[in-house]
């Protein structure tokens, strides 16, 4: 059993490490003549969520660091300053010691001379920038360098030579003449990927290896000296830290007091073993260390042949394969329908067969990428006690169905959101031990986290027993924010769908914890993108629940044929309610063009899938006005979804449009029907949004 | 003796450009004006290296690439195309061609050269 505090040290390297990359990869990414507004909140997040993380677990050397970056990055996400291409560098370069931090803090060591001295210098280059200095004349990383002791800058470096480059004269010395140019260079080459003879093939290049460059040139002089050799992550290039520069004493001995290299290496070889040592001081007998080697050898062997560890990718292209299956099962079983040969028993009863196995082997196959529930809720204990110490609240935290399985990816991305709300609850949900006896409730707050499966979607509850959320402030700060026209009064239920827009806070003050509108828009994004739907609960003084509602897998769903115009969709049927037909005298129009339905006393909006979409008409519109609806429901939202025909429900294997297209507007993915056919799957949250009198989550 | 260059491109003006550079700099420097051409100038050649324009009558560059990479002699040849987008597509094009590496137009003489000796 791994020490639990060293589980969550790992848990927040793991994180911080990912959000580094996330900020790196945005800023490299960004397009400074159109910045996406996205990717600016994307910036600020990412700098919210280490600070708070950082200050959580104990690096308040962190959290201090990024408290700065994300208090500078505040103005910039406002659009109140813009982003220059001085800037961008100076936040790259920001990147890099958020990094240099990391590495010290994995190591229990305060952040290096050279660092800290970069680091002040950068804090006062972007307080320049913020007190409207807009481009100081020194570039950036000179006046960096300059303040760093000549020896120690430079960088660790990770090339693997990619596979064609003899076929495509690719001449490797070159590189390292060209980072000779640059400093001294180290070379270790790594000939673990050379293949054995029998399966080499001299025209493929197998060679990699790890070096120590030492350098004052800016990073991307040394990315572009590989830059015809870069494929996917083939190159990695991290600053070199001091102790990286340190010398294994062989070296040490080899270069300055002349011990020939072959003696160092047989001296190596000859370094003695803990048992050998132990036999021979006689602390020990070497029945003892023979037994002992011998246990540890059995305790390999076992832990060894209780699990295999595959990379996930085998697992995923597995998953795939499965779910190309599952649609070739579809296919065949709607053409044995429609064929002479449907009476033909003996094939009906090997289809329902075949039809069964491929259930099994599917569910088999997303077994394997599931885990506990329990590897997020772990980190919570530690979390919640530290945070009711630092907020002086008393609380209790209730955690129930740890062993409620989820796929490993909703795993790894349920974190980020149930951190949000674990730290709204200890933060806003939950009152003060005087607050709470004055108002006739036990003195100290619960928290509880639930996880169940419940229809076909693990339900994933954060629960608190603290003050609620006041519908009436809600509307107030919507009003104020220009989320809401003043006058509409919308359902409670609607109301707190608004805490989940960018920018939306109710927090009065700003704390260390939570409290600047980011975190709540990271939420519904976070678990909108797997998929899933977010419900909440609430009574003002009763306390709160959000319901993260996710489905059992990312890579199929229930659907809904339906056909709109001449193309087809699929509704996910988690999202649908019921459909039904109407008149046309049954739709009404209010405010001159938007529709409503009258359904068992409550108006609902209409929305035309035709028009939202652009299919153009259908050939086979009702002449009389009759019109197919169906009732979706989505955050407390609903509609009714004009139609032209049920086409009927079907499993379909879920594939992502954004790898081919930019993300479209209303459409979630694409699917292939039994038939062949290809038919879009359409985002109902996010036509919900189209037709609302909100403004849209994400501009 | 020195290094041949073979430079293709059917812009006059850049052929002059390129050569003038690489005469410079001490190359010699055969040119082509299509890829047609260029098999034909690199028949029995020794080159050291060849510079492509990617969009040319009868040949395209990428077409070149290829053809060279499948004769014996130009198997493991630097191989460096021209192109004008910057973007990925005509860099990853080239690559799975088998070219070497690229240069982004427009370009000066001296990042020319820059490119040229760190494939050479």
């Amino acid at each position: 059993m791994p020490d639990p505090m060293e589980q969550f040290r790992n848990a927040f390297f793991e994180e911080a490490v990912e959000l580094t990359d996330r900020m790196e990869a945005t800023l490299l990414a960004m397009d400074l003549q159109a910045v996406e507004p996205e990717d600016l909140h994307t910036l600020f997040r990412a700098a919210h969520s280490l600070k708070g993380n950082a200050g959580t677990f104990g690096f308040p050397a962190i959290a201090s660091f990024t408290h700065q970056l994300e208090s500078f990055l505040e103005p910039v996400r406002q659009g109140q300053r813009p982003l220059t291409p001085g800037l961008v560098e100076l936040l790259l370069q920001a990147v890099d010691l958020i990094r240099s931090h990391l590495h010290a803090a994995r190591h229990d060591e305060s952040l290096s001379a050279r660092d800290q001295a970069a680091q002040a210098l950068l804090l006062g280059r972007l307080e320049a920038e913020a007190d409207g200095a807009l481009e100081l004349p020194a570039p950036p990383r000179e006046a960096v360098q300059a303040a760093l002791p000549a020896s120690g800058a430079g960088f660790r470096i990770r090339f693997e030579a990619p596979g064609d480059a003899f076929r495509r004269g690719v001449n490797l010395e070159r590189l390292f003449r060209d980072l000779g140019r640059l400093g001294p260079v180290q070379a270790w080459p790594d000939l673990e990927r050379i293949p054995d003879l029998d399966h080499l093939d001299p025209e493929d290049c197998h060679l990699a290896w790890d070096l120590h460059l030492v350098t004052g040139a800016p990073r991307a002089d040394v990315a572009e000296v590989f830059e015809f050799v870069v494929e996917g992550d083939n190159l990695q290039i991290s600053p070199l830290t001091p102790e990286d520069q340190v010398p294994p004493l062989g070296e040490i001995l080899e270069h300055d007091e002349g011990i020939p290299p072959a003696d160092v290496r047989d001296a190596l070889a000859h370094q003695k073993h803990l048992g050998e040592i132990l036999v021979e001081t006689g602390k020990a007998r070497p029945e003892a260390v023979a037994r002992a080697l011998d246990q540890q050898q059995k305790r390999r062997n076992q832990a060894e042949a209780a699990t295999i560890r595959v990379a996930t990718e085998k697992v995923d292209r597995l998953v795939n394969l499965v779910g190309e299956l599952v649609i070739t099962q579809a296919m065949l079983a709607q053409a044995a329908q429609t064929s002479r040969e449907a009476g033909d028993e003996r094939l009906a009863s090997a289809l329902l067969q075949l039809d069964r196995q491929t259930r099994e082997l599917q569910e088999r196959v997303m077994g394997i990428r599931m885990v506990p529930v329990e590897m997020v809720f772990s980190r919570f204990p530690r979390m919640v006690h530290e945070l009711g110490k630092q907020m002086g609240k008393e609380l209790d935290l209730v955690l129930e169905g740890q062993a409620t399985e989820l796929d490993k990816t909703f795993i790894e991305m349920l974190v980020d959101p149930m951190t949000h709300l674990v730290r709204n609850a200890v933060d806003h949900g939950i009152e003060t031990r005087e607050e709470r006896i004055a108002a006739g409730k036990a003195p100290k707050g619960t928290i509880a986290l639930r996880a169940f499966s419940r229809g076909g979607n693990i339900h994933i509850e954060v629960k608190d027993d603290g003050r609620g959320l006041d519908p009436e402030r809600i509307l107030r700060k919507a009003v104020e924010r220009g989320l809401l026209q003043p006058g509409i009064r919308p359902s409670d239920e609607e109301l707190f769908g608004l805490i989940f827009e960018p920018g939306f806070s109710t927090a009065e003050r700003i704390s260390d914890v939570s409290g600047r509108g980011v975190g709540m828009d990271v939420v519904r994004q976070n678990i909108r993108s797997l998929g899933g739907r977010i419900e909440i609960a609430s009574r003002l003084g009763g306390g709160s629940t959000f319901s993260l509602i996710l489905p059992l897998t990312l890579a199929i769903l229930d659907g809904l044929i339906v056909r709109v115009g001449p193309e087809t969709f699929v509704f996910p049927l988690a999202s649908v309610l019921e459909s039904f037909q109407c008149r046309g005298d049954e739709i009404h129009t209010v405010k001159g063009d938007r529709e409503v339905i009258s359904l068992r006393g409550d108006f609902i909006p209409v929305v035309r899938l035709q028009r939202v979409l652009e299919t153009g008409s259908a050939e086979g519109s009702a002449p009389d006005g009759r019109a197919l609806m169906v009732l979706v429901e989505s955050e407390g939202r609903r509609a009714a979804m004009a139609v032209d025909e049920l086409l009927g429900q079907q499993q379909v294997v879920i594939k992502s449009l954004e790898a081919h297209y930019r993300r479209v507007e209303g459409i979630s993915g694409a699917t292939i029907l039994g038939d062949g056919r290809v038919a879009l799957i359409l985002d109902v949250p996010g036509l919900l949004r189209f037709d609302h009198g909100l403004a849209p989550a994400t501009p | 003796m020195g290094k041949t260059i073979l430079t293709v491109d059917d812009s006059s003006t850049m052929r002059q450009m390129i050569g003038f550079t690489l005469k410079e700099a001490g190359f010699e420097v055969l040119e082509a004006g299509d890829g047609l051409e260029a098999l034909e100038r690199a028949r029995g050649q020794k080159l050291s290296l060849v510079i492509t324009d990617v969009n040319m009558p009868r040949m395209d560059g990428i077409t070149l690439v290829q053809r060279l990479r499948a004769q014996p002699e130009f198997r493991f040849t630097p191989i460096l195309v021209l192109t004008t987008e910057s973007g990925l597509d005509m860099k990853q094009k080239g690559k799975e061609a088998g070219a070497t590496g690229w240069i982004v137009k427009p370009f000066s003489p001296e990042k020319l050269l820059d490119v040229v000796n760190k494939v050479l």
